[in-house]
């Protein structure tokens, strides 16, 4: 596939058969699959960490000591 | 290595998810779960559940990422086993640069999981674990010399030393006890199914025991560390981590596995169709799963009633 004012040159790019289309999409459906449980992993481990400390935290104390 | 031709059309791969799952080597990576899993459940202190099952996971993806390296370099000689023609690299499902890339992602990936989200002492181990698989064994022992799978199994017997960790943050004696029953067991498991697989590991020029040493030599190895075994399969209760009851079931469990090496010692290989090896070899995969979930129940036990099974008998 060649570049040349926002255009693909015929003949240039590759036909994808059925086979390399499903195999294609399928690897694309697990690779996002992957990443979005990678995401929640983290993003509800460190709410775990956290713990109850994280209501904990006052945006303006009141403590007048 | 040969490359079939549907591997690729127009240089485009056809490789499927499916694929690069069963370059995790998923059958490993079960037994390496239930013994991370015991281990974690059998160490002392709590763990948030959610934490833990993060943890299990990215053990196991460690593994499977270790099992990826592995099939990455050794696809040549899998390709004249007869056991591994169909996995992905030989069969041309993936190349061997996927394969590599994938098992690299998958090791830094799992590595920093478990060392960001749990702690660093069972993160650095299992980094230490896909090393010890990936390198040291499959690179350097497994082509070098006969005692490949004694070291070897040293990467299967971490996990539920991994697992203990991620609860405790240290290693400790009871992790290591947990790493010395898989770490004896392995040699009589693998030279048991070496024995009735020689020629295969002939034909792959891998120095295997029985085919370096010879099928005397291997059997009375094996029984050696049987005869080690045994007793180290009630250690947990010894040691006060696990109750009486395990110690029983764990030393009977022991001694049976020593009867089934005995008998493959005793008969040594006059009976041609060698029942006396492939009844160990499927034993010793019992052994483990029996010895490990048992202490896994013994744990939950504890856990839930702070006692553990029979444990009124020691006060008796």
């Amino acid at each position: 596939m060649e570049l040349g004012e926002g255009k693909i040159v015929e003949g240039e790019s590759v036909e994808l058969n059925d086979k390399q289309r499903r195999a294609r999409r399928l690897r694309n459906i697990a690779i996002a699959l992957c990443l979005f449980a990678l995401v929640a992993v983290f993003y509800t481990a460190t709410i775990v960490k956290f713990g109850p400390r994280l209501m904990d935290r006052p945006i303006i104390s009141l403590d007048t000591k | 290595m040969s490359m079939s031709n549907d591997t690729f059309d127009n240089d485009i791969s056809l490789a499927e998810p499916s694929h690069y799952f069963a370059l995790m080597k998923p059958r490993v990576m079960r037994l390496v779960v239930f013994t991370a899993v015991a281990g974690l459940l059998a160490a002392p202190g709590s763990m948030n559940p959610f934490l833990a099952v993060i943890a299990v996971l990215a053990i196991a993806v460690g593994a499977g990422a270790s099992g990826a390296l592995n099939m990455w370099y050794d696809a040549d000689i899998d390709a004249v086993m007869s056991r591994t023609t169909s996995r992905p690299v030989p069969a041309g499902h993936v190349t061997g640069n996927q394969s590599l890339n994938f098992g690299i992602v998958m090791s830094v990936l799992s590595v920093l999981t478990l060392g960001l989200l749990v702690n660093w002492v069972a993160g650095g181990l299992l980094a230490f674990t896909i090393f010890f698989y990936a390198v040291i064994y499959t690179m350097w022992l497994k082509r070098s010399t006969p005692q490949n799978i004694v070291i070897g199994g040293a990467a299967g017997a971490f996990p539920p030393m991994i697992g203990w960790a991620c609860v405790t943050g240290s290693i400790g004696i009871e992790g290591i006890v947990l790493f010395a029953i898989i770490f004896i067991w392995t040699p009589p498991h693998f030279w048991a199914l070496a024995l009735w697989k020689m020629r295969d590991y002939d034909d792959a020029h891998v120095p295997m025991m029985p085919n370096v040493a010879g099928e005397k030599s291997t059997r009375n190895q094996m029984l050696a560390y049987s005869v080690v075994l045994a007793p180290m399969s009630a250690a947990p209760y010894f040691l006060g981590f696990a109750g009486p009851l395990f110690g029983i079931v764990g030393g009977i469990l022991g001694f049976v596995f020593l009867w089934f090496t005995f008998k493959v010692w005793h008969v040594a290989g006059r009976d041609e169709k060698l029942i006396a090896e492939k009844k160990l070899f499927g034993f010793s995969i019992a052994y483990l799963f029996a010895i490990f979930g048992f202490l896994m129940v013994d744990a939950i036990v504890f856990r839930i009633t702070g006692a553990y099974m029979l444990s009124s008998w020691t006060v008796i």
